[in-house]
């Protein structure tokens, strides 16, 4: 078992093959027994971040051999690593239902995804808040998001005359 | 609790590292891209980044670069995707296996190009031209009548070259008199964007002495691995100007804003892009009739356009509309069944249909 500690001190357990769903863990985790300080991450982020790795660690390790894991690490080197569609789709209903939450819980989980380097988390976070703002008007996405609008309009006025192209199919 | 939700909602966007926006916006498409950076200076950033349009760059993109006509110089990935919205004249690709049977390149170099004896006997210049559409980043190409098999072309007096202003290609085949007029050409899958539907269309023009062209028994036919289509096609442009029916279906013949015509030869779903090559032919030998005035600068294989996108549509209301439709197949007269059928088990389908069925759906009052 390995011991994962959030920022706000409370301590997770876990299975190794679960906590190894980060690769970051997996580089520095040299003993069965470690204790692993995740000072970033809040307790509630990391109970998310854990229910998602436990169900993929469960689901991952029948297919996935040594061998095969080894081929996709080394293929996700490139900067741009494309979204692996997950293959499943009792997998993929299950990742649909994980990620109906608010805007702000998914920002905090892509954070800690990313720093965990869960690779497979981060396109799921990332593909579903794209799915929330494709097809809006800026103004739209700005509501939402509670984004301020820091541009003059004269600046907003040239920018949307630069691209007046992508306005005019709609 | 209800105030701590507020206070991270307010931190929202600008809490994510402006690599992962970039990342984000990669989920979307150019089109988005370009319409999101008005959102705020910190969007406007993230739309900007090479890991973004990098993303949108087709795959094999170094290679389209090394197979230009000229070189083409960029400062950014974004100012690269612009570039290639605009037509790239590129050899034929030959260097990597691909394209052409040496009978053919051996047809193309007995005739009588100037390039031909100067040309590396292997790779054919300037032959293909590669675009990107712009909306999606996916890939089109035309093909040059030069590297195409044409019955009859290497003969003096039936075909001829000519070089017309404001051509993609410098040559073009001017049809002088044939019977048999029969145009076929291939391009290989793997050049294509996966996953998606293309087009081909015939580009021409027809001299104003043309005559023998407006048979109906003119075919093309389209094959990509166990796919083949055959349609029914005539080069004529229909001149009756029914301006009122203007929103239902596209008109076969096209008149471009460049003066070219633009005929539909058939359409295919390209999927991994691992089906090998893909044959469009046209075809008009059952009357053998003499023919004349056909100008052919090449043959296009676009993208399908789509004018609706699924994607904004709630599933509930795509199936309604299908059955609507399907409801409504037989009362409108103007539909062709064998298109759509088919057509209902893939998305992209549906959509091209969805639209050219709106219009005439509108006065049925069919969908509410």
């Amino acid at each position: 078992m390995i011991k994962l500690v959030s920022g706000d001190g409370a301590e997770f357990e876990v299975e190794e093959e679960v906590a190894f769903q980060s690769k970051i863990i997996k580089d520095i985790v040299a003993d069965a027994d470690d204790v692993i300080p995740l000072p970033t991450v809040s307790s509630k982020v990391l109970i998310q971040v854990i229910e998602y790795c436990r169900k993929h660690a469960a689901v991952n390790s029948f297919p996935l051999s040594p061998s095969s894991s080894a081929a996709a690490a080394a293929s996700s080197s490139s900067s741009i690593s494309y979204s692996k569609p997950v293959s499943d789709p009792a997998l993929r209903a299950w990742d649909n239902e994980f990620v109906k939450l608010n805007n702000s819980s998914l920002f905090d989980i892509v954070i800690a995804a990313n720093y965990l380097d869960i690779e497979e988390l981060v396109d799921l976070v990332l593909e579903t808040v794209a799915d929330r703002i494709k097809g809006k008007q800026a103004q739209e996405i700005r509501r939402q998001f509670n984004i301020e609008n820091d541009f003059t309009p004269e600046e907003e006025e040239a920018l949307r005359r630069e691209n007046s192209w992508a306005f005019q199919n709609n | 609790m209800a105030t701590e939700k507020t206070e991270l909602s307010t931190c929202g966007f600008s809490i994510l590292p402006e690599d992962c926006v970039s990342y984000l916006l990669s989920f979307t498409s150019p089109c988005e891209v370009c319409r999101l950076s008005l959102v705020s200076k910190f969007f406007l950033a993230a739309a900007q980044t090479d890991l973004l349009w990098e993303s949108f760059l087709p795959p094999d993109v170094a290679e389209i670069l090394s197979r230009a006509a000229n070189p083409v110089a960029y400062s950014s990935k974004k100012e690269l995707y612009f570039h290639l919205c605009q037509p790239l004249l590129v050899d034929d690709g030959k260097r990597v296996g691909r394209f052409m049977s040496s009978a053919q390149c051996i047809t193309t170099l007995n005739s009588e190009f100037d390039w031909a004896s100067n040309a590396a006997v292997d790779l054919l210049f300037n032959v293909q031209s590669f675009q990107l559409e712009k909306s999606t980043g996916r890939k089109t190409y035309m093909i040059s009548p030069e590297i195409m098999r044409i019955v009859w072309v290497e003969t003096p007096q039936y075909w001829r070259w000519i070089s017309l202003p404001q051509s993609r290609f410098i040559k073009q085949a001017e049809l002088l008199a044939v019977c048999w007029l029969e145009i076929n050409c291939s391009i290989d899958s793997r050049l294509l964007s996966q996953k998606t539907m293309y087009t081909a269309y015939m580009i021409y023009k027809l001299n104003p002495d043309s005559y023998g062209l407006d048979s109906n028994s003119q075919k093309a036919s389209i094959k990509f691995g166990v796919h083949s289509q055959v349609n029914r096609v005539t080069l004529e442009p229909d001149d009756e100007d029914d301006e009122e029916d203007d929103e239902e279906e596209e008109k076969q013949v096209q008149l471009r804003e460049d003066g070219w015509l633009k005929m539909e030869l058939g359409q295919i779903y390209n999927d991994q892009g691992n089906e090998g090559e893909i044959q469009i032919n046209f075809l008009d030998v059952e009357e053998l009739h003499w023919k004349k005035g056909l100008v052919f600068a090449g043959i296009e294989i676009r993208p399908t356009k789509r004018k609706v996108d699924a994607e904004f549509l709630p599933k509930a209301r795509i199936s309604s509309l299908i059955s609507s439709l399907v409801a409504a197949l037989s009362k409108v007269p103007s539909v062709y069944i064998p298109d759509i059928v088919p057509g209902i088990c893939s998305h992209q389908f549906l959509n091209l249909r969805l639209v050219t069925f709106t219009g005439s759906l509108r006065q049925q009052d069919i969908i509410g």
